[in-house]
This record gives C-alpha cells, sequence and structure tokens, in this order.
C-alpha cells in the first residue's frame, strides 16, 4: 500500500503544480513584466530539460566523452537551423547517434 | 503528436520494466501510477525510490519535485487558457504532460480549435503512455540491452526547441537556460534544471525589456 499513496499524494502534487497557473489566475489580467516573461519560459525550460537530459548528473564532461551524444546534437541543431522542422532535425540527430554507437 | 510520442513508448517500456522488476510496486498498483500522475519523469523516479526500499517520503519528495517544472509550463499556458470554459480550465491541467506544452504553446490557433487540438493531443498521448507502461510489465524482460533509446527524448527537444527561437530574447533565454543548467548538472532530482530554467526566463525577460527602452 505504501506505493500506492506515494502514486496518490505524487499525483496530487502533479495536478497542483500543472494547475495552479491556469485554474488560478485563468480570469485575472497578469501584470505586463509577467506576461512578458511567459513568452521566455518554453525556451529556456526547454533548453534547460534538453541540457539536464544531456549532462544530468555526470556533468558536462562526460557528456563530451559520449561522442554519439554529442555528434547527434550537433547534427540535430544543425538539421533545425538548416530546415526549420523539428522531424527532420530528430531522424538526422538519431541516424546519426546509431550510426556512431554501432561503429565505435 | 505521433512523433512526438513515439520516443515516449520505450521510456514508458522502461519504466514497466522497472515495475515489473521490484516487489515494492505490485504491478497492478505500478500500472495505475499512469493515470493518476501520468508524467513519465516523476513514476519514474517514485518507482525506483520505492524499488531501492527508501521508504514513503523520499520517492514522494522526488516525484514532486521532478514535476515542480509544470509550473513553469502552467504559466506558460495561462494566455491560451484564459478563453477558455471552466470545465476545461480543471481538466486541461490534467493532459499538461511536456509533449502536450510543447506542441500546444507552440501552434496557433483559435480558441475552440486549440482546445479540440489539445484534447485530443492530450488524449492520444495518455492512451499512448498507458498502453507502452503496460507492455513494459509484461514484455519488459525480453527487449534486448543492446537498442540503446536513451538519446531519443533531447534529440526530440532539440528539434522541437530550436524551429522555435525567432527572436534574440528567445534565443537568450535558451542559451542562459542551457548553460546554467549544465552548471549545475550535479543537482539532484534534476534541480539544476529548474535553477536553469528561471535563469533563462530572467535573461530572456530582461533583454525583450531592455529592447524597449
Amino acid at each position: 500500500m505504501t506505493a500506492f499513496w506515494v502514486f496518490v499524494l505524487a499525483g496530487i502534487g502533479t495536478y497542483a503544480a500543472r494547475a495552479v497557473f491556469i485554474v488560478g489566475v485563468g480570469d485575472r489580467e497578469l501584470p505586463p513584466v509577467v506576461e512578458r516573461g511567459l513568452l521566455y519560459v518554453g525556451p529556456a525550460v526547454l533548453a534547460a530539460l534538453t541540457a539536464s537530459l544531456l549532462t544530468s548528473p555526470d556533468g558536462v564532461v562526460a557528456f563530451l566523452e559520449n561522442v554519439p551524444e554529442v555528434a547527434g546534437s550537433i547534427v540535430g541543431v544543425a538539421a533545425a537551423l538548416r530546415f526549420r522542422r523539428f522531424d527532420v532535425s530528430f531522424v538526422a540527430a538519431l541516424t546519426v547517434f546509431f550510426a556512431l554507437t554501432a561503429l565505435l | 503528436m505521433l512523433p512526438l510520442m513515439i520516443p515516449a513508448f520505450p521510456f514508458g517500456a522502461v519504466l514497466g520494466l522497472a515495475i515489473a522488476e521490484t516487489e515494492f510496486v505490485p504491478n497492478f498498483v505500478g500500472w495505475l501510477s499512469s493515470s493518476i500522475i501520468f508524467g513519465g519523469a516523476a513514476q519514474l523516479t517514485a518507482v525506483t525510490l520505492l524499488a531501492s526500499g527508501a521508504g514513503f517520503f523520499p520517492p514522494l519528495i522526488g516525484a514532486i519535485v521532478v514535476n515542480v517544472r509544470h509550473v513553469m509550463y502552467s504559466a506558460a499556458v495561462v494566455p491560451r487558457f484564459r478563453q477558455q470554459p471552466r470545465w476545461f480550465r480543471w481538466f486541461g491541467p490534467y493532459l499538461l504532460l511536456d509533449q502536450n506544452f510543447a506542441l500546444s504553446s507552440i501552434k496557433e490557433l483559435e480558441p475552440d480549435e486549440w482546445r479540440a487540438y489539445y484534447l485530443a493531443a492530450g488524449g492520444f498521448a495518455w492512451v499512448w503512455w498507458q498502453i507502452a507502461v503496460a507492455v513494459g510489465i509484461v514484455f519488459g524482460p525480453i527487449i534486448p540491452e543492446a537498442i540503446d533509446l536513451s538519446f531519443a527524448v533531447p534529440a526530440l527537444f532539440i528539434g522541437l526547441l530550436v524551429p522555435s527561437l525567432r527572436t534574440r530574447p528567445a534565443l537568450l533565454a535558451a542559451v542562459v537556460g542551457t548553460l546554467v543548467t549544465v552548471a549545475f548538472a550535479g543537482v539532484p532530482n534534476r534541480g539544476g534544471m529548474l535553477i536553469g530554467g528561471v535563469a533563462g526566463v530572467v535573461a530572456g525577460t530582461w533583454a525583450d525589456l531592455r529592447s524597449d527602452s
């Protein structure tokens, strides 16, 4: 039963985190600086999430030793800049990653 | 949504495998976590800590800290929810997972269309996730370890993030978010990501306000 109650309380906590701004302040106008700041939540958090997935918990030095991940990330960024499409970038990055993983 | 959720399938399957392998989490209860929490990173954190025999509070706190990032997602989609009916403002947050946030905060649509889009994408992700975890629990033990899918999720986020950086403050927000997260990579429970996210938002907002004056 321990696991069940951990899941229930974690589920309530997760819903609260997802709902806090939507349910709480959905009807009200936000201060201009907050409204402006929200524009950058997406870019900042997506970038932080990606960086965290690649480097946590071992740090950037350990990440740079993973040649397939580094090469795949560079190709992914380059393809995204060139084609402005996430599917092209995703396939290119994974192709490089799997090719180098097989070769090295 | 499908390309976004394909990488979630192995993630769900790995979670299912972890559930199947531990005696501390009954299989059915572990599967229920997919509908109760509906957030892979938090579920995996809770299951991993439960499996290590960590008791009650470490798995609970770990799962909630991992999901604190959703506060930032919640803030980001407020403008989208402002013109939505009350029932949707209460139910919508349940479906606000990483993939749905990434897609729906980029897509430009009318309120009614956006709601339909959000519900369809979220509903699809929900069903897909229940199946993936169940498959992991049932078939996980026979997936060959040679296939490494750990890079699939970051590769996906690179492809989503980079094309959306169309302004100088947005680019600065992403660069600062990345560098600060890397600098704090050693903080447990992906705490570095929260610090990096906040730093990126501050940097982007600062650059935006500065360009006005």
